[in-house]
């Protein structure tokens, strides 16, 4: 049989030998370094978006199990992944495409779920978030792996419950790292902090800064360095949101504020907030509580909203410059935000962007070229894409895809902007908006159904000279509301449909008067 | 009626008189057969030992000396006979009656003689009543029986049967007719219930203190189903219908996978069952249920021994119920963590029909069920309360009302002591009447006797046949020699032969399985090992290869085997009978032995290597402590420093097939030529002096190369230390666990800041907290886990004798969740060892875990180097913590009786060692530690 294989490959028996001896006795498999497999030809990404954001799967080891929970690049463009089974991988050749020479490297080991990893360049340290502390490792020795393990920041207690995750940002302008700390469970603050975001001042020191959070999936920066966080769906939650924190704020759910006692810099606690009411009602009353920025609406777009990135890409992203992305991890998705400040607060709209990820979308995290990796798990949840954890990356084509740019409140009804010319014969048919309204009720029992329900009359729908926006006039516009509004007739100049047709805007304030 | 008692009781009199007597009566006719002794078969068929040896066993088997004394003597192992004192309990009264009517019928080859082969038919019949009466009087009538059983359960008791051992020394079918005569059974169908024989079958010396059947380490359903199979002719007894529903042991449950937010039993019964079986109490221990989004039903009834108020409790993580009936008695319902509840509930003496439901989301998942009543503390519920009623119970054959007579029992226990049998069997209150000759009295040549032609009535029957007669006649004529202690080979053999280790082993030429029985030895894998992979080992010079602690363990303890490739299993002898074997063993064994080479840790180094497969490639057959070979499965050699002696390990290794002719093992050093001359010296010697050093480490062998753990989340520190963090119990929630190669492990708690726990063998299984939504405790996986004394390690004391302070459930800052100081992190060194930094009162303190290796394993050793900047004053090390602390000599402690602690060589700033009382009756061992240099450094070495 020897020789009919080697006539058949052409191969020296000695070599035959030696390969089948190695397959044999299990010797070719694991290794310090992981030379990662070749990309296997996955089924052709059908989703309408591949063209214009395609993914690439970036192939990982057998024996690597990348439960992605924390991404941050390394100087030479390598990318360290921290997985919530407490490994550091450092991945080089990520952006490569297709990704060929991928090599996994296992960097520090042991840790307690990392959710959040920071470089800092002015020490040289990688940060790493675990459930109990922000500790910083480095490779001191030069023997290719972390050997300084060192507690940076333990302010916060921890109960040994599923529930209690911290999830880290990376260093803000200040050189601060936030970090947010999920509830006990969805009903409970068992150890101090939990339920709250703290930040870490350079020095290591913790200092409580916002209440109020349930369960965290994600924290980024918008352009302006300022700081949001993933909200999900739960007690005091109707929906999964993206939230705005600022020092001293309040983010709605009460259970964690018995730890204002812990926290003097934050002032008297916060009162409890009525169950039943909304929350624009009630935020209303307390100055210190915020309403969410966007609401994704639950079940529409999301289910578990997770990871946050911001387009800083000058361009190489596509369109969506400064638009801010999030992902689903149950849906496998991610959705686009945009912000818009109204009587100094945030509200905004939230529209779908890109579906179809292999497993649950958890960190994101923009590369030099503007693609975004996006890291991915889904134990404990599950997800839409069946995988148990992946690494991918979505990358522009170069193609501007027809899509709503973004939606705007006005006095009187909303700015829509496109990414490409209309078709202004479908622009203006005031047939083709469709719109309705809803609030959640704000509770302490879990999540909410969609209630207060209305649908308000498109007045006018007026197209710019260059094309690009409609205005539409809107009677009825609800305060505390989501809008959700369809548009799947409205066409680009060269007759394209939208490729995702539906906006939903989260309205809490008014804009007044006309100023024009 | 009282004319009719006592009429009944005159002829008992009269019966009773006729077979105390001595009445010369007529020598048995029928053609029955003799008594099996299997042992006595090996040594005068194979082993072709004298006349005399035989008769010496059969003189012990037979328990020939219980009746004729022979003082001083030595060679003899008398058998003795079951233990009768409940043999009420456990043989049905017609059986006894049988039994005791027709013992070599009921049991052809029985070693208990007949004792009214000669009477008078009426009178027999009357003497049998009373001692019927008597035996059932002690524990009886037996219960009714309660076991349902099935022909699955027959069929796999079956295969058990024959694969496990039994048919080594009984017969593979009924009728099988084997070369070496089969132990027989009497009619056990008519004897007893499954219920008694799976007890029996789970520990035979309690009714057996002879030992010669041994335990074959059954589980409980595999003593049951062999029950079922051996008892298997009441599956199909008219009775059984007859028979109130089974009483069956053990609760039902059913078991569904639903995301499930209650427990409400109207909630849970119309869900679609996943799968359904028994179990012996509340609990999540039954297979294949995963750990989240699932649902279990109990149901089945509970036995009140008492009228009056009992109060249960559950205790569960997530929700669950407990309803007596239709009753809600305790609701513990809804989502949340493990809490407990409890409900009252007045209930009359009886059995109550008992459910228990049970839902569990996410996360931990828990359930325990207790209760509290009249003369009940609290307490889980134990499993024999609680049964499940239906079915139809398997009840013996003949099954017959019985009511015992007091008076005829009186006279039973009378005959009990006159006829003989209280020589033999024991029950407290009895002893043997009957006056025999001393052994060295006897005329073995008379023709009337229990040797003789005709045996009178007086005299118990034997059934001898020609050949018994002849070794018992001239084991009686040396009878003068039996102060002589047996020849070391010649005790050996005589204990195989009582013990019939012959069934299984050969030894000096006789025993091992026969032909015929050959095939009923099987691999329970798929492997071409031959013989070496199925038949058991040899013991010929077994007393040389085995250390006697080792043989202890395998042959009594149910340890140290090797062999689970094997379907036979090493059954486990009762000590209290056999334990001479062993010294037997070891003296006819004797020879001459080589030193044991000095432990040396770069020796063990090398032996690490030659085992792998860049060195000899013992890896390609042997796994070590659990980890597989790369390919056959031959014995792993985990714990081959604990079991051999050195002296057999290196003849083995030098000429493998000397030892065993049939055996797949090379040798590695042909004409002692050495392949790998770098290695242990680079000669034959000195390399098995090496592996020998390495394999001695024990648990603590680091893994060889070729070896890798299986796939799974199991963490197995191989080359280098895992550090590794997680949950850990008690509520550790900042735990670092440190596993070493030598496997020994620590795990440290970076909250309290403190060493939380060091344990011995396997690492830790990193699954609890790498499945789901990973909130769940690690916990050790080896054994020999030592707890630390439960507060900080380091703590500043107002006086020596202050409270060591304690961590509380709640703290008000981190200071005081932080009591041993900050933890600041660890520092990997050159091996990847990490060192552990904490800040305490500004003193910086580093500790770090090191395994120590030695003959036999590791310890752990502890090295600490504190250094401060200011003065530092009233510091202390808490050491150890205990019940018992005992100083040993200066700087050595035992703590318990089980760990010991040693501060190490040249230590600097520690103070006089203080033993004082510390919390809750303990002993606390504190070192004062001073820092005059600003520095102290200090190791204490833990050894258990």
């Amino acid at each position: 049989m020897v020789t009919a294989i080697r006539q058949w490959h052409g191969l020296p028996a000695r070599a035959l030998k030696i390969v089948f001896g190695a397959v044999v006795l299990g010797l070719i498999s694991a290794t310090a370094v992981n030379a990662a497999p070749k990309p296997k030809a996955e089924p052709a990404d059908k989703s309408p978006e591949a063209e214009y954001y395609k993914k690439i799967e970036i192939p990982i080891p057998a024996d690597v199990k990348l439960e992605c929970g924390g991404l941050e690049w390394l100087p030479g463009g390598k990318l360290a992944v921290g997985t919530r089974r407490g490994d550091i991988y450092i991945v080089e050749g990520v952006l490569e495409d297709p990704p060929t020479h991928v090599k996994f490297t296992k960097w520090a080991t042991g840790l307690h779920e990392i959710l959040g990893l920071a470089y800092n360049k002015k020490d040289g340290y990688l940060y790493a978030c675990q459930r109990p502390e922000v500790t910083r490792l480095k490779d001191t020795d030069g023997r290719g792996h972390a050997n300084v393990y060192e507690t940076f920041c333990d302010g916060w207690g921890i109960s040994g419950d599923y529930h209690e995750y911290a999830m880290m940002s990376k260093f803000d302008k200040e050189g601060d790292l936030w970090v947010t700390l999920t509830l006990t469970g969805s009903f409970t603050s068992e150890a101090p902090f939990r339920g709250w975001c703290v930040r870490i001042k350079p020095d290591g020191t913790m200092v409580p800064t916002a209440s109020g959070l349930r369960s965290p999936g994600g924290v980024g920066f918008n352009e302006k360095g300022e700081v949001f966080y993933s909200e999900n769906q739960g007690p005091w939650n109707g929906a999964d949101a993206l939230r705005h924190i600022e020092v001293g704020n309040f983010q709605g759910h009460p259970i964690g504020n018995k730890w204002y006692k812990l926290a003097p810099n934050m002032g008297e606690q916060v009162p409890d907030p009525t169950s039943g009411s909304r929350i624009y009602i009630e935020a209303a009353k307390d100055p210190k509580l915020v309403p969410p920025a966007i609401i994704q609406p639950y079940g529409k777009v999301g289910q578990s909203q997770s990871g946050i990135a911001c387009d800083m890409s000058d361009g190489k992203f596509g369109p969506f410059e400064h638009q801010m992305f999030c992902g689903d991890q149950h849906h496998s998705n991610i959705a686009r935000f945009v912000l818009q400040t109204v009587k100094g607060r945030y509200q905004g709209v939230c529209i779908p962007f890109r579906e179809g990820f292999v497993s649950g979308v958890l960190p994101m995290i923009q590369a030099a070229d503007g693609s975004i990796v996006v890291g991915e798990t889904n134990r404990g949840w599950g997800s839409a894409g069946p995988k148990q954890f992946a690494l991918e990356r979505v990358v522009w084509t170069g193609k501007v895809p027809f899509e709503i740019y973004n939606m705007e409140l006005t006095h009187d009804g909303f700015d829509l902007t496109f990414t490409e010319p209309l078709d202004t014969a479908s622009a203006s048919n005031l047939d083709n908006y469709k719109m309705s309204t809803y609030r959640y009720i704000y509770q302490a029992s879990y999540g909410s159904p969609e209630v207060d329900q209305t649908t308000p009359a498109i007045k006018s729908a007026k197209v710019s000279a260059d094309r690009l926006k409609v205005h539409i006039v809107v009677d009825g516009l609800q305060q505390g509301a989501v809008h959700e509004l369809h548009i799947p007739n409205v066409h680009s100049a060269d007759g394209k449909p939208l490729l995702h047709p539906v906006a939903y805007y989260t309205l809490w304030q008014f804009v007044d008067g006309d100023k024009k | 009626m009282r004319e009719r008692i006592w009429r009944r009781w005159a002829f008992g009199a009269v019966a009773f008189a006729c077979i105390a007597g001595i009445v010369p009566g007529a020598a048995s006719a029928a053609e029955k057969v003799a008594p099996i002794v299997p042992g006595y078969v090996r040594l005068k068929d194979e082993a072709k030992a004298s006349a005399a040896e035989q008769g010496e066993v059969l003189l012990g088997e037979l328990n020939c000396l219980q009746c004729h004394a022979a003082p001083g003597q030595k060679r003899i192992f008398t058998k003795g006979a079951p233990d009768l004192s409940a043999a009420g309990s456990r043989m049905t009264p017609q059986y006894i009656r049988a039994y005791l009517t027709d013992n070599h019928g009921m049991k052809p080859g029985t070693t208990m003689p007949d004792s009214f082969h000669a009477s008078d038919a009426q009178a027999k019949e009357g003497a049998i009543d009373f001692l019927t009466n008597y035996l059932v009087s002690l524990g009886g009538p037996i219960k009714p029986s309660g076991e349902e059983g099935n022909s699955l359960m027959a069929d796999h008791g079956r295969t058990l049967f024959q694969q496990v051992g039994c048919a080594a020394c009984h017969a593979p079918d009924k009728k099988a007719n084997t070369t070496i005569p089969s132990i027989p059974f009497p009619k056990l169908a008519e004897k007893t219930t499954v219920e008694h024989l799976a007890a029996f079958l789970l520990d035979p010396a309690k009714v057996r203190p002879a030992g010669r059947m041994p335990s074959l380490n059954l589980t409980k359903d595999e003593a049951r189903d062999i029950a079922v199979y051996l008892l298997k002719d009441q599956l199909d007894n008219p009775q059984n219908k007859l028979a109130g529903p089974a009483h069956t042991s053990g609760l039902n449950y059913i078991y569904y996978e639903v995301q499930a937010h209650t427990a409400a039993v109207d909630k849970i019964d119309p869900l679609r069952p996943k799968s359904k079986g028994r179990i012996d109490h509340f609990g999540l221990e039954f297979p294949g249920h995963r750990n989240d989004n699932f649902a279990v039903k109990y149901s089945g009834a509970i036995h009140i021994p008492k009228t009056g108020k009992y109060t249960f409790y559950t205790n569960s993580d997530d929700g669950s119920r407990l309803y007596i009936g239709k009753q809600l008695v305790v609701d513990n319902d809804g989502v949340h963590p493990v809490g407990e509840k409890s409900g009252e509930i007045e209930l009359a003496e009886g059995d109550q029909p008992i459910t228990v439901t049970y839902f569990q989301g996410g996360g931990e998942f828990i359930l325990s069920v207790s209760w509290e009543g009249p003369g009940i503390t609290k307490q889980e519920i134990p499993s024999d309360v609680l049964f499940s009623v239906g079915g139809v119970p398997m009840v013996p054959l003949e099954n017959e009302a019985f009511t015992v007579d007091p008076q005829k029992a009186q006279m039973g226990k009378m005959m009990f002591n006159a006829i003989g049998c209280a020589a033999c069997h024991k029950v407290p209150g009895t002893k043997p009447m009957t006056e025999r000759k001393a052994l060295a009295e006897l005329n073995p040549d008379a023709a009337t006797g229990c040797l003789g032609d005709q045996i009178p009535k007086s005299v118990p029957n034997y059934q001898l046949n020609a050949d018994q007669r002849a070794a018992l006649k001239a084991a009686v004529k040396e009878a003068k020699d039996l102060d002589k202690p047996l020849e070391p080979k010649q005790e050996a053999m005589h204990l195989a032969a009582a013990f019939n280790c012959f069934a299984c082993h050969a030894r000096d030429g006789a025993g091992g399985p026969t032909a015929d029985r050959a095939p009923l030895f099987v691999m329970s894998a798929e492997f071409d090992m031959g013989d070496e992979g199925r038949l058991p080992p040899k013991l010929t010079g077994v007393g040389a290869k085995l250390q006697p602690a080792a043989m202890e363990k395998i042959i009594f303890e149910n340890k140290l085997h090797i062999r689970p490739v094997l379907a036979t299993r090493m059954p486990t002898f009762h000590k209290e009978a056999a334990g001479a074997i062993v010294d037997a063993f070891v003296k006819a064994d004797a020879g001459p032995t080589l030193p044991v080479p000095t432990f040396n840790q770069i020796a063990a180094k090398d032996g690490r290597t030659l085992f792998g497969n860049k060195g000899l490639g013992c890896v390609n057959c042997h796994g070590i402590n659990g980890v597989k070979s790369m390919g056959m499965p031959a014995p792993d050699l985990g714990n081959c420093g604990e079991r051999l002696t050195y002296t057999w390990f290196h003849e083995l290794l030098v000429d493998p097939a000397h030892i065993n002719p049939a055996t797949r093992m090379p040798g590695f050093w042909p004409k002692g030529e050495v392949a790998f001359k770098t290695l242990a010296g680079g000669a034959e010697d000195s390399q098995i002096a090496a592996l020998w050093e390495y394999l001695s480490l024990g648990k603590s062998m680091a893994l060889p190369a070729g070896l890798t753990p299986a796939e799974g989340d199991e963490l197995i520190p191989t080359d280098a230390p895992i550090v590794h963090r997680s949950f850990f119990p008690p509520p550790v929630n900042r735990s670092i666990s440190v596993g070493f190669p030598e496997m020994v492990h620590c795990a440290f708690d970076a909250d309290t800041v403190r060493m939380n726990v060091a344990w011995k063998g396997r690492f830790l299984d990193a699954r609890p907290s790498w499945e789901d939504r990973g909130g769940n405790r690690l916990r050790p996986l080896g054994t020999d886990v030592i707890d630390m004394p439960p507060g900080p390690s380091f703590a500043v004391l107002a006086s020596p004798n202050a409270e060591w302070p304690l961590p509380k459930p709640t703290y008000k800052d981190q200071a005081e969740r932080n009591l041993g100081g900050h933890f600041k992190g660890y520092v990997l060194d050159k091996e990847d060892r990490p060192i552990f930094h904490y800040i305490l009162n500004g003193i910086d303190i580093h500790e770090q875990p090191l395994p120590v290796l030695k003959t036999g394993g590791a310890d752990l050793e502890r090295k600490f180097d504190l250094s401060s900047k200011q003065p530092v004053k009233d510091l202390y090390f808490l050491a150890a913590q205990g019940k018992q602390i005992e100083a040993k000599s200066p700087g050595e402690w035992v703590v318990d009786g089980k760990l010991t602690l040693k501060l190490g060589a040249k230590p600097t700033g520690t103070g006089q060692p203080i033993i004082r009382d510390g919390d809750k009756g303990t002993k606390q061992l504190l070192i004062p530690i001073s820092l005059d240099n600003g520095t102290a450094s200090f190791n204490v070495e833990m050894s258990w």
